[in-house]
């Protein structure tokens, strides 16, 4: 053997696979390095290589959170499943109403018929799952809120986007008082609310009862109305006219962002689900046994003081 | 390395297969560092995370097309290879990866005694072709022998020896412009 051929077996050699991989003899090979520097000082280096790779695995990793990736698998499988509903959709199945109490029926359909002139210009995403035969309709009623579309038009024209909402979900303006009693709780941004210091210096304009179509909690574990289910919207202004809106639903009501990249983000001891959009933020975390999302923020400063006045 | 995925069972693949995050869960956690590790040297630090996470969703998405025929883990590695180095072509990286970073500022050869051992290895691995830090991973961290590198690779099992002949002295070479010393 010469120092050609050993130094084209120099690997399968160093890594004990040479005989069975080229044929060639193992004993050959040790024996022309044995007696050739050139080759030996080759295999040395190779040895050295090792070592120093051997310290990589040695380095602290911080491989991708499985909630990541959790999220976005349940991304794909919302989209699918909204592949696979949108057909019924423009078929005209439309996600049913969940009972309300008459007076409640009454406020939201005066909202309703408010709202009716702002059609739904464009299409936020509701996924209906196909009914199961025998089921009823409560228990098969499941659905994702996509707010993709919604965040992406609320950063261009707030008061659409929640035109926009009111058409797809009974919605009724309400005071905050009124917002609190029919929500049996006090709302989340009370306490920002009452001690001026909503984040950007906004303040609230807005309240709405939203009834959102998956608000359907175990029995007992409704953080969202004594009388049955219903959401907050609260939209708040900053002085210079922007908006940005903080939604409290129900914990069980899903919620995704479509196609928009979301990332987990830990805030104190809250995981949030956090996405950008053309330099405004929208967060969904669970708070309290009850989720909410807000939508429209500016940066962490308003993450934060959101989060830490609430 | 036989027996590596002895803990990965038919159930719990079949399981994760249909969707069970459980089980998705499971096969996360085993394999997660590994894989991030194997997938940072092939497109860089920087583009791992990504990386990594899209290879975990594609690993969900075709798991029931695995058919316990080779070993779980050299199914995973192809995958994941195959979706490193697509990740690499489609977006044109190689020359980005790797040499803004360390490279100003080490110089070649200065200062190199203050960087740690396993950062000059990082930065000499972004300067070999990516099909090489594949098999010089697979050999000296995933410490697989050549018939899994060939079959995760996709090459002739006597084609390894030669890659991986080019990817150390490659390596040693770059390792040597950067100042090493072994």
């Amino acid at each position: 053997m010469n120092c050609k051929q050993a130094c084209e077996l120099m690997s399968a050699y160093f890594d004990g696979e040479l005989d069975s991989v080229t044929g060639e003899s193992q004993n050959e090979a040790r024996d022309h390095i044995a007696s050739c520097e050139a080759c030996a000082k080759e295999l040395r280096s190779f040895e050295q290589l090792r070592n120093l790779a051997a310290s990589q695995t040695d380095r602290q990793l911080t491989p991708p959170s499985w909630e990541s990736i959790e999220a976005r698998l349940n991304h794909i499988s919302s989209a699918a499943f909204s592949a696979d509903t949108d057909h019924a959709s423009t078929c005209g199945i439309k996600p049913v109403p969940r009972d309300l109490p008459h007076k409640r029926t009454q406020l939201f359909a005066l909202g309703g018929l408010l709202t009716l002139a702002a059609s739904a210009l464009l299409s936020f995403t509701l996924r209906v799952p196909p009914q199961k035969e025998g089921t009823s309709t409560s228990q098969a009623s499941v659905a994702t809120l996509n707010l993709q579309p919604f965040m992406e038009l609320f950063g261009t024209d707030a008061d659409k986007a929640m035109a926009t909402l009111a058409s797809q979900h009974p919605t009724a303006d309400v005071t905050l008082a009124k917002a609190e009693a029919e929500f049996g709780r006090p709302i989340f941004v009370q306490t920002s609310v009452s001690s001026n210091s909503l984040p950007g210096d906004a303040h609230l304009v807005s309240t709405k009862l939203v009834q959102f179509p998956d608000c359907k909690c175990p029995k007992g574990a409704c953080t969202c109305g004594p009388g049955g289910c219903s959401c907050v919207a609260c939209v708040c202004q900053r002085p210079d006219g922007s908006t940005y809106l903080v939604l409290e639903h129900c914990k069980s009501q899903s919620v995704t962002f479509g196609n928009l990249p979301v990332q987990i983000v830990k805030r104190g001891d809250r995981h949030l689900q956090q996405v950008e959009v053309e330099g405004t933020t929208a967060i969904s975390w669970e708070h309290d046994g009850e989720r909410l999302t807000a939508i429209g923020l500016r940066g962490s400063q308003e993450i934060d003081t959101l989060l830490a006045k609430n | 390395m036989a027996g590596r995925d002895e803990s990965i069972n038919e159930n719990i693949v079949k399981r994760a297969s249909a969707g069970e995050r459980a089980a998705q869960l499971d096969l996360y956690e085993y394999f997660r560092d590994r894989i991030f590790r194997l997938v940072r040297h092939i497109v860089g630090e920087s583009d791992a995370d990504d990386v990594t996470q899209e290879c975990f969703l594609k690993v969900f998405a075709k798991l029931h097309t695995f058919r316990f025929e080779s070993q779980f883990s050299t199914w995973l590695h192809r995958l994941v290879v195959n979706e490193s180095l697509q990740h690499l072509r489609s977006r044109s990286r190689r020359k980005e990866y790797g040499q803004p970073i360390l490279d100003e500022e080490m110089g070649h050869g200065a200062g190199a005694a203050t960087i740690e051992n396993a950062e000059l290895l990082e930065v000499a691995m972004s300067r070999i072709e990516p099909e090489l830090r594949v098999v010089f991973q697979l050999k000296e961290v995933d410490e697989l022998p050549y018939s899994e590198i060939a079959e995760i690779v996709g090459i002739p099992e006597g084609t390894v020896g030669s890659r991986l002949n080019r990817a150390r002295t490659e390596l040693r070479d770059q390792l040597t412009q950067l100042g090493w010393e072994p």
